[in-house]
């Protein structure tokens, strides 16, 4: 598709940082629209706790810039609000697609993540965080493309607990073929449709025969129908363990709840950071994009005063929803200009290991843009 | 299911209460031998390359004069019906008695009716804490080089209950359970090791958040014990940020306590970040003082035999046993041997990329002792 040649030619071309011009002028696939898709689409926006509202501003920003035929109705959630309100949810139900920060969920605070509860209510079961190499940003490790799909509803985040007797308590993780099915189902279509070659299935079914072995039945099944794609699985402490050496060996992984989590954030962590890695969330209804992996999504006190936190997950994020929105050259010209940003190294947070603010940040990419 | 495990609470208790309420754990209810009598421990040399790294590990200790007197013991060929396994009740047995003990990679015969060996030792020793010292070994270079951190992972429950049932045809149930008393031993043991080894810093490792009870019990017991021990620092830090942050920064941790499937998945990412399974040290810390040290890779049947295998791991695991018995001076002159002769570059087995044998890379490590 239009995308990925895109892509491709993007990666040759944004190896020259200055060339990021020249793309706009060397498009050579077309995407053709149909009378009435450029009416600005709204798109319900959650600023969140912590960092969240400084990085949802700099998406506003941006989006301002390119006159991006997108408008966000903003609504104020925080994270230790008993439920998230039913007219957050009926704004989403209206509009499909949302963008949100984080939400700081107290700990041990008797508090229900609301994270999860949005997942829930709106059936988002599969969550997706692509981790790779931003070119021009030094990591340890090369040559990472990872696209981590994970469970979103069940597994260890049911939230069923209870206390046996004092000191005793219990927590049941459930595994249903039905979820199990739809999650390998959609990882495999999502290889299917971006051209990946490698389906690898995270689970630890030696000792949790009976939960993860349903897991990968439903995974070994699905794969029988995408002969094209290969196969194959990994126990979850081997993953951690071959991430940290070759992670070049992976391409789509399809986890479990839980496991995803952890293998997300370490995939995250090696390619550059929880700061850059985009992500979301989606259903068969509506789709809910934030920065792809949880850690740090909140950021803590300092972040937040001295407006350091780094945007770039979020913009990138919000990139995968315009394409989402079906607007792609606009998702092209922000991924190019967020790039060449990267690329250049003047202009990137503490995390990235440079010193500059979340606006400057900002404003460089809005420069970048064409 | 449950009123199993409010008889072994009240067991306990009940123990609790008839031993002593001393302030020492009961990690020390042991007289040492002093250096002029010879400690006993329990070797088990496992399978395929076992028997070969434990010939290094006793030609080691024999050139450092430790005063250890092995006792050996191999896996059966028949199920012992006392220990439903392949293990003998004996050898079960003289580890008791030792209290210490070194084991090699042991492979699992495939078949029903008898329980695994790894499975065995743990519920008949009690061993309810496994702990691996990671630490970046100068010389041999991997993405990481500053990696100096211990993990410590509770044993025996959390979600490797075994406790799994299917409610209807396609749905699951697996338990996860987490006690009070299990979580408060790991802990005292995580910041007794912490104190012994002059370790600055206890990180809790959880993800309380969302599993809000279990692992909330978890930190709370962590909590009671950080509040024993205020010369350490302790902190609580949630699973997504330990990952993301081991891979980007692992200086940043210091001791790090867990439950146990949190614990299996750090531990081993720890190990792929010093160089992998083949080098990493292992002990697992039971009831009454138990210590059994272990070599965590596999037996290596394709290598078994060919005087190829690198001992690397079980002889630090040696080490970490004999710092176990507080033998100080003889562990750190091992420890120092094996770094050093594994720095030099000069003798390296296979999988660290030279080509010496096992009888040259163990001759080498006698040489600098």
């Amino acid at each position: 598709m239009s995308h990925r040649s895109f892509s491709i030619l993007k990666r040759v071309i944004t190896h020259h940082p200055n060339s990021s011009h020249l793309l706009s002028f060397q498009r050579s696939v077309t995407y053709m629209p149909r009378p009435g898709d450029g009416a600005p689409r709204p798109v319900t926006l959650i600023p969140g706790d912590g960092i969240g509202p400084l990085v949802t501003g700099a998406v506003e920003q941006v989006m301002e810039a390119m006159h991006a035929p997108v408008h966000f109705e903003k609504y104020e959630v925080h994270g230790n609000m008993k439920q998230v309100p039913q007219e957050v949810l009926d704004s989403i139900r209206k509009n499909k697609v949302c963008l949100k920060g984080g939400l700081r969920t107290p700990v041990g605070g008797g508090v229900s993540s609301l994270n999860v509860q949005l997942r829930k209510e709106l059936d988002l079961y599969a969550s997706l965080v692509n981790c790779f190499n931003l070119p021009g940003l030094p990591t340890r490790h090369e040559n990472v493309d990872i696209v981590v799909i994970r469970e979103n509803t069940e597994g260890e985040y049911s939230g069923l607990e209870h206390e046996v007797v004092p000191g005793v308590v219990e927590s049941l993780k459930v595994i249903t073929k039905f979820c199990s099915e739809r999650i390998a189902k959609y990882a495999f279509e999502y290889a299917y449709l971006n051209s990946r070659k490698k389906v690898t299935a995270v689970h630890k079914a030696n000792i949790m025969k009976l939960a993860d072995g349903l897991f990968l039945e439903s995974c070994r099944e699905v794969a029988t129908k995408y002969p094209g794609i290969k196969f194959n699985e990994i126990i979850v402490d081997n993953c951690c363990m071959q991430l940290v050496s070759k992670p070049e060996q992976f391409d789509v992984m399809v986890t479990p709840n839980l496991y995803g989590n952890l293998v997300a954030n370490t995939a995250a962590g090696i390619a550059g950071g929880t700061g850059v890695m985009p992500g979301g969330n989606v259903g068969a209804d509506y789709a809910v994009f934030e920065q792809g992996a949880s850690a740090g999504n909140v950021g803590n006190t300092n972040l937040v005063e001295q407006k350091r936190a780094n945007p770039i997950a979020l913009l990138l994020s919000s990139a995968m929803m315009l394409r989402h929105l079906q607007f792609p050259s606009f998702a092209d010209r922000l991924e190019t200009a967020i790039k060449f940003v990267i690329a250049e190294g003047k202009y990137r947070t503490k995390d990235l290991g440079g010193d500059s603010t979340t606006q400057q940040v900002v404003d460089a990419v809005i420069a970048a843009l064409d | 299911m449950a009123s199993q495990l409010v008889r072994r609470l009240a067991r306990s208790r009940l123990d609790g209460i008839l031993s002593s309420s001393s302030p020492n754990p009961s990690f020390f209810n042991r007289s040492f031998s002093s250096e002029s009598n010879l400690i006993r421990a329990t070797l088990f040399p496992g399978d395929g390359i076992g028997p070969e790294i434990a010939e290094s590990v006793k030609q080691v200790f024999r050139t450092a004069d430790v005063p250890i007197e092995w006792e050996e013991h191999y896996v059966g060929t028949e199920i012992d019906p006392r220990t439903q396994s392949f293990l003998t009740w004996e050898s079960l047995e003289s580890v008791r008695r030792n209290k210490v003990g070194l084991k090699g990679p042991m492979a699992t015969p495939i078949g029903k009716g008898h329980r695994s060996l790894n499975l065995t030792l743990r519920k008949e020793l009690n061993l309810y804490a496994n702990v691996r010292p990671c630490y970046s070994l100068p010389g041999y270079k991997t993405k990481y080089d500053d990696v100096n951190l211990v993990t410590i992972r509770e044993n025996t429950e959390g979600e490797y209950s075994g406790l799994e049932h299917q409610v209807v045809r396609g749905v699951v149930e697996s338990l996860k359970i987490i006690t009070r008393q299990a979580s408060l031993r790991v802990a005292e043991y995580a910041f007794f090791y912490a104190k012994a080894h002059g370790r600055e810093r206890v990180s809790a490792i959880h993800k309380a958040n969302i599993m809000q009870k279990t692992d909330g019990l978890f930190l709370k017991c962590c909590r009671e014990v950080a509040e024993k021990y205020p010369e350490i620092v302790y902190e609580e830090v949630v699973i997504d940020n330990c990952c993301m942050m081991l891979v980007k920064n692992p200086a940043l941790f210091d001791v790090l306590v867990m439950p146990n499937l949190y614990g299996d998945i750090i531990s081993d990412l720890c190990a792929g970040l010093i160089g992998g399974l083949g080098l990493t040290p292992s002990c697992n810390i039971g009831e009454g003082g138990v210590a059994l040290a272990e070599a965590v890779h596999g037996s290596a049947p394709d290598i078994a035999g060919k005087n190829l295998a690198n001992p690397t791991a079980l002889l630090l695991s040696a080490v970490t046993m004999l710092r176990h018995l507080e033998l100080h001076d003889k562990a750190d002159r091992i420890q120092d041997a094996v770094l050093k002769t594994i720095a030099e570059g000069k003798y390296r087995t296979g999988d660290l990329g030279g080509k010496s044998k096992t009888t040259e890379f163990t001759k080498a490590i006698c040489d600098h002792i």
